[in-house]
C-alpha cells in the first residue's frame, strides 16, 4: 500500500489552512473528509438580487428562506445553530448517526460538511491578546506572523480605532471595514458621547474585524450589501474554508477524497495507518501516511484520539465559551422602513475589561436583525396571537439589535469528555460530555451580563430578554487535548504533535489550554498555519 | 372531505386571520405538504378546538390568542405558525411582514393594536376553555 506524505483530516478552517501551507511548500497533501454538500441549494438563490428585492419578487424564495420541505421552520426552543438556514443545513448532516454526542448538559454543533463549521461561521476575526495566547499555550511571536499570513490569504476587513488592542491587535494587513447600518451608527455615536463613562467602567467598543472583503481580491468580489449572508456565499465575499479547498483542488500536489469518515489511526514505526468508513457504502478503507494531521475540531479530534489510544476510561477536558444572547430594542430606530443596504454580520464589538489587562474579558457582538425574517422572533412574543404580534413586530423590527455575549472558559473538573460504548451509534461508540459552570463562574458571568445590559441601555439598546441557548451553543470548543510541556498521554506538544506518537499532529483548537471570549476562529486558523510550518521546519 | 381538503381549508382560514387575505395556491400547497410531512400530535381537546375554528372562522384569532396564553406550544399554534412562515416567504404578502416607516403618530395606533391583542387573548382563553 502506498504511503502518502501528508494526510489532513477535515475540510474546515484548520484543515484548509494547514493544507494551504503544506501545498504552497510543495508537499504532497491528501485531505480525507466526509464533505457533505448541499447541491440542491447551490444555484437556488438568484445571484444579483438583494434580500428585499427577493422578498418582494421571487416566488421560489420559500426554498432558501424556509426550505423546500419547510424544514427550516423550527417550532422548538432556540438552541444550537438557531441561525443555520436551509442552504447550510448540510453542515449537520450525518452528525447524529456518525459522530453522536450524548449529554444532558452539553449540546454541541459539529459538522461533517464540506468546509466544516466554517460553512456557518459568523466570520468574526479578533486577535487574541499576548496574555491570552500565552494562557492558551500559543507562541505570541509565531502567532503574530501567522495572523498576518492568514489575513493575506483569506482577506480581513477592520478598522484601527481606540479598541484596536481588542480587535485587530498587531494585524497590519486588512481592508477597510464595511459600512455600518443606521442602527450601529447610532449605537457607536452614543458610545462616543459617553466614552469617559464607559472607559471608566471597563468598556471598550470597536468595529468587529471580519473575514469579509470590501475590495475585490483575486476572483472574489467585494461585499455588495445584499443582506443574504445567512443564505448564500455565491459572491464569496465572506471567506469560507471550502473556497480555499476548491482552490487547492486545482493544484497537482493536492488530492481531496470525500465521503470518508476517519475512525482511528495506528501509529507505527515508519508511518501511521488511518482507518476510514466510507459513508455511502459502510465499507472500511485504510490509508497510510508519513504525517497525519487531525483538523476535525476539538471534539472530533478528541473522538479519534480516544478511539485510537484510549482504554475507555479516560476523561478529557472540555472548554466552551458560555454564551447568552440578548435581543434588544433600540427605540430611536423603531418605525423605520426596511433598510436596503444592510448586512447580517456583526458590526460592533463591546469588550468588558474591568482589570484593563486585555485578559479574562467578556465580549458582546452586536447584530442588526432583518434578513433572518420575522418568523424567527415572533414565536418569542408571549401572550399575543400571531395576527396581533405581526403589526407590532413590523413596527419594532427596524429597532431590534441582537447582542451576543461570550465569556472566557478554562478547564475545571466539571467539564469533560469520555468515549463510551453506544450500540445505537454506527461507529459503536459516542462521545459523552459533561459541562457545568461552577457557582463562582455562573455568578461572575451573570454579573458581567448585568453590566453589559446596563451599558447597552446607555447606548440606547434596551434588553427584551436574556436567552441562554444551553452550553455548547457558542460552537466554540477547545482544550480537549491540551498543550503540555511534559509528554502526558492525550496532550499535545506546543508544535501540535500528539504526545506518544511519532507521526500524528493536531491542527485545530484541541490544544488550547484557555479559551478567551473573543471568537477562536482567527486564532485556530493561525495555529493551523503554525502547526504546518512547524512540521516543515522539523522535516528540514 | 379528505385530509388534503381539510388542510387546504386550514391554510385558507389561517391566511385570512394572519394577513387578511386569501392564501395563494402555492402557499396552500406548501402548507399541506408541511403538515403532511410533520403531522404533529393533536390531543382530543385540540381536535375539538380545531374543528370549532374551522366551523366558525371568526374564532380563529381568538383561539390562537387564547392558546398563546394557556398553551403556547400547542399543535394548533404550530400549524398557525407554519402558515405564518409560508406567508412571510410569499412575495404577494412580503409587505405585510417587512418593516414599514411610521411616524410617532403611529404609537397610539400601535397601542390600540396591543390592547386589542390582549383583549383577544383574554377572550380567547375563555373560548378555549369553553370549547374544551
Amino acid at each position: 500500500m502506498k504511503i502518502l506524505d501528508y494526510v489532513i483530516i477535515g475540510s474546515g478552517c484548520s484543515g484548509a489552512m494547514s493544507a494551504q501551507t503544506l501545498v504552497e511548500a510543495g508537499k504532497q497533501v491528501t485531505m480525507l473528509d466526509v464533505g457533505a454538500t448541499n447541491a440542491d441549494y447551490d444555484d437556488m438563490v438568484p445571484e444579483d438580487d438583494d434580500f428585499l428585492t427577493l422578498r418582494r419578487t421571487d416566488p421560489e424564495q420559500y426554498r432558501y428562506f424556509l426550505g423546500s420541505n419547510i424544514e427550516g421552520v423550527v417550532w422548538g426552543d432556540v438552541g444550537k445553530g438557531a441561525q443555520v438556514t436551509p442552504g447550510r443545513s448540510h453542515m449537520a448532516r450525518h452528525t447524529e448517526t456518525h459522530i453522536p454526542v450524548r449529554s444532558e448538559t452539553f449540546s454541541p454543533l459539529e459538522s461533517l460538511g464540506y468546509g466544516g463549521l466554517g460553512i456557518g461561521w459568523g466570520v468574526q476575526c479578533w486577535q487574541y491578546s499576548k496574555d491570552e495566547m500565552k494562557a492558551a499555550g500559543l507562541d505570541p511571536k509565531r502567532m503574530a506572523d501567522a495572523y498576518e499570513t492568514v489575513s493575506k490569504r483569506i482577506g480581513i476587513s477592520g478598522v484601527k480605532d481606540d479598541a484596536s488592542d481588542y480587535t485587530l491587535g498587531t494585524l497590519k494587513t486588512f481592508q477597510k471595514s464595511p459600512d455600518m447600518d443606521r442602527n450601529h451608527v447610532r449605537v457607536q455615536a452614543k458610545f462616543e458621547a459617553k466614552r469617559d463613562y464607559f472607559t471608566n467602567n471597563g468598556f471598550h467598543m470597536g468595529r468587529t474585524p471580519l473575514a469579509l472583503i470590501t475590495e475585490d481580491k483575486d476572483d472574489r468580489k467585494a461585499y455588495a450589501y445584499r443582506d443574504m449572508d445567512f443564505y448564500t456565499d455565491k459572491d464569496r465575499s465572506a471567506w469560507r474554508p471550502w473556497i480555499t479547498v476548491n482552490e487547492l483542488k486545482k493544484q497537482k500536489n493536492f488530492t481531496y477524497i470525500g465521503g470518508l469518515l476517519v475512525l482511528r489511526f495506528d501509529d507505527k514505526k515508519d508511518y501511521v495507518e488511518i482507518e476510514c468508513l466510507e459513508i455511502e457504502t459502510g465499507k472500511h478503507e485504510t490509508y497510510r501516511a508519513k504525517h497525519l494531521i487531525l483538523a476535525t475540531g476539538a471534539l472530533g479530534s478528541a473522538r479519534i484520539v480516544l478511539r485510537s489510544l484510549g482504554t475507555g476510561k479516560e476523561k478529557l477536558p472540555l472548554l466552551c465559551n458560555p454564551y447568552t444572547y440578548v435581543p434588544c430594542l433600540q427605540p430611536a430606530m423603531v418605525g423605520k422602513a426596511a433598510e436596503p443596504r444592510k448586512m447580517g454580520f456583526a458590526q460592533l464589538s463591546l469588550f468588558l475589561d474591568e482589570q484593563a489587562s486585555n485578559f479574562d474579558i467578556s465580549v458582546a457582538s452586536l447584530y442588526s436583525y432583518q434578513s433572518l425574517m420575522m418568523f424567527r422572533v415572533i414565536k418569542q412574543i408571549p401572550f399575543l396571537g400571531y395576527a396581533d404580534a405581526r403589526p407590532l413586530m413590523r413596527y419594532l423590527m427596524s429597532g431590534i439589535v441582537i447582542m451576543g455575549v461570550h465569556h472566557p472558559d478554562k478547564a475545571t473538573d466539571h467539564k469533560y469528555l469520555e468515549l463510551v460504548k453506544d450500540d445505537a451509534s454506527l461507529t459503536g461508540d459516542a462521545l459523552k460530555a459533561h459541562y457545568e459552570l461552577t457557582d463562582e463562574e455562573q455568578k461572575e458571568y451573570s454579573r458581567r451580563e448585568d453590566k453589559m445590559v446596563g451599558a447597552a441601555r446607555k447606548m440606547g439598546l434596551h434588553a427584551l430578554q436574556r436567552v441562554n441557548p444551553g452550553y455548547g451553543s457558542s460552537v466554540h470548543y477547545a482544550g480537549t487535548l491540551p498543550f503540555a510541556s511534559d509528554d502526558r498521554p492525550f496532550t499535545l506538544g506546543f508544535d501540535g504533535k500528539l504526545h506518544g506518537t511519532d507521526h500524528v499532529y493536531v491542527a485545530d483548537s484541541s490544544g488550547f489550554n484557555y479559551l478567551p471570549s473573543r471568537g477562536l476562529t482567527f486564532s485556530l486558523l493561525a495555529n493551523a498555519h503554525t502547526v504546518a510550518e512547524g512540521i516543515l521546519r522539523n522535516e528540514k | 372531505m379528505n385530509e388534503a381538503d381539510k388542510l387546504a381549508k386550514q391554510a385558507e382560514f389561517f391566511s385570512r386571520y394572519l394577513v387578511g387575505g386569501s392564501a395563494t395556491p402555492k402557499a396552500v400547497e406548501l402548507y399541506i405538504h408541511a403538515i403532511q410531512t410533520v403531522p404533529g400530535d393533536m390531543n382530543s381537546n385540540e381536535k375539538k378546538l380545531l374543528s370549532f375554528m374551522l366551523s366558525k372562522p371568526w374564532s380563529v384569532g381568538l383561539v390562537d390568542a387564547g392558546l398563546a396564553m394557556v398553551n403556547p406550544k400547542s399543535e394548533i399554534r404550530r400549524r398557525v405558525y407554519t402558515m405564518f412562515c409560508i406567508l412571510e416567504a410569499t412575495p404577494e404578502y412580503a409587505e405585510k411582514f417587512l418593516p414599514q416607516k411610521h411616524s410617532l403618530w403611529f404609537l397610539p395606533v400601535l397601542g390600540l393594536i396591543g390592547v386589542r391583542g390582549v383583549l383577544r387573548s383574554l377572550l380567547g382563553v375563555l373560548l378555549v376553555k369553553a370549547v374544551r
